[in-house]
């Protein structure tokens, strides 16, 4: 096992980089940790795949691929798929509250305009 | 004395503005209704909500662009709020003819009234008709309407409507943002909503460019329809949960 951790050690590497980025973007408050955990867990989950390939390779054969790289891959991507369906429900739901607030905001922009200038009642 | 607001969605149309809300002002003193004219400046660039001030209507700015449907929902959500009895939409391009707000507002009246009137421009078919590219894609979502949805119109893309009570209390909750006007008539029948439509005139706009143009007809039917797909869906959902 030692040889085979020595051999994908770039791999660790890269994902524990991107963990320290995504992480230093939580303390900067560009990112909030709420909606970065299930990155960071991806982050986890590739890099222990590349930490231990003896569990990859047994997984790999459990379900049913040839190579260990084409499960990998498949897991990659699903688990980068799963990451974008889930920016996308963010994404919609930020923006239909965006749309409330600014349609919020213009109409109590508009009774205070109309309080301050003939004195109505809002 | 019914109060109707007359919702008037604008996007850089300072232009325009002038002329209609003078049309408005002089067609609200024939009418039995008492009309309050507000313009939802939809975070324009040019002077559009000084003008709609400075020319007697109400004017709610939007501190980002919305589009058509987050900016006529505003103007809905004032009208509930208000305690109007109904709300009319009348874009601020000057294509709809404030001389055709008597028949959509007296539509609304009496005990059999509809929920929803919408003006259409085909049932006369005089006026401006748009373009023969348009009116297929219009005859493509008329047909979609009445397939999947059993909405019969002539003009699914008419912005030209006035809202009763209860089109104020559904559209209020939700209306749909982008392209809304074909996806509307689907939410209003799933949701139980009587429509009719009354025929009007249309002119081609008055100053300014239609924001459907180069490749957007195409992303517009692809989306509208599978809009109007969905949302008989969604609502069929809804209304028996």
């Amino acid at each position: 096992m030692d040889s085979l951790i020595g051999r994908y050690w770039p791999f660790v590497a890269i994902c524990a980089a991107a963990a320290l980025f995504i992480v230093r973007l939580i303390i900067k408050e560009q990112l909030t940790l709420q909606r970065s955990l299930s990155y960071l867990l991806l982050l986890a989950l590739l890099g222990a795949a590349a930490l231990f390939p003896n569990v990859d390779a047994w997984l790999a054969t459990r379900m049913g691929f040839d190579l260990v790289s084409n499960w990998f891959f498949a897991l990659s991507i699903g688990g980068l798929s799963l990451l974008h369906l889930s920016s996308l429900v963010s994404l919609s739901r930020a923006e239909l509250r965006t749309i409330e607030l600014t349609q919020q905001l213009g109409i109590l922009q508009e009774r205070v305009d109309r309080l301050g200038t003939h004195g109505e009642r809002p | 004395m019914r109060r109707a607001l007359i919702v008037i969605p604008s996007f850089n149309e300072a232009r325009a503005l002038p002329g209609l809300l003078a049309e408005l002002h002089r067609v609200a003193t024939t009418l039995p209704q008492q009309l309050e004219l507000l313009v939802i400046d939809d975070s324009s660039s040019d002077e559009t909500g000084e003008v709609a001030l400075a020319h007697g209507a109400r004017c709610i700015r939007l501190g980002s662009n919305l589009g058509i449907g987050g900016a006529v929902q505003t103007g809905l959500r004032v009208a509930l709020a208000e305690g109007f009895d109904c709300a009319v939409q009348v874009d601020g391009d000057g294509q709809h003819l404030p001389s055709d707000l008597g028949p959509l507002l007296a539509a609304l009246e009496g005990p059999d009234a509809p929920d929803l009137v919408v003006g259409s421009r085909f049932l006369r078919a005089t006026g401006w008709q748009s373009s023969s590219a348009r009116r297929l894609g219009k005859r493509w979502l008329s047909f979609v309407l009445n397939t999947f949805c059993d909405v019969r119109v002539t003009d699914p893309t008419s912005g030209f409507r006035a809202f009763g009570p209860r089109a104020l209390q559904l559209f209020s909750r939700s209306f749909p943002y982008d392209f809304p006007e074909p996806e509307s008539l689907s939410m209003a029948r799933m949701a139980g909503l009587r429509h009719l439509e009354v025929p009007v005139e249309m002119r081609a706009r008055a100053t300014g460019q239609s924001s459907i143009g180069g490749l957007v007809p195409l992303y517009y039917m692809t989306k509208v329809t599978l809009a109007v797909l969905l949302s008989r869906v969604r609502n069929a959902r809804r209304l028996r949960a």
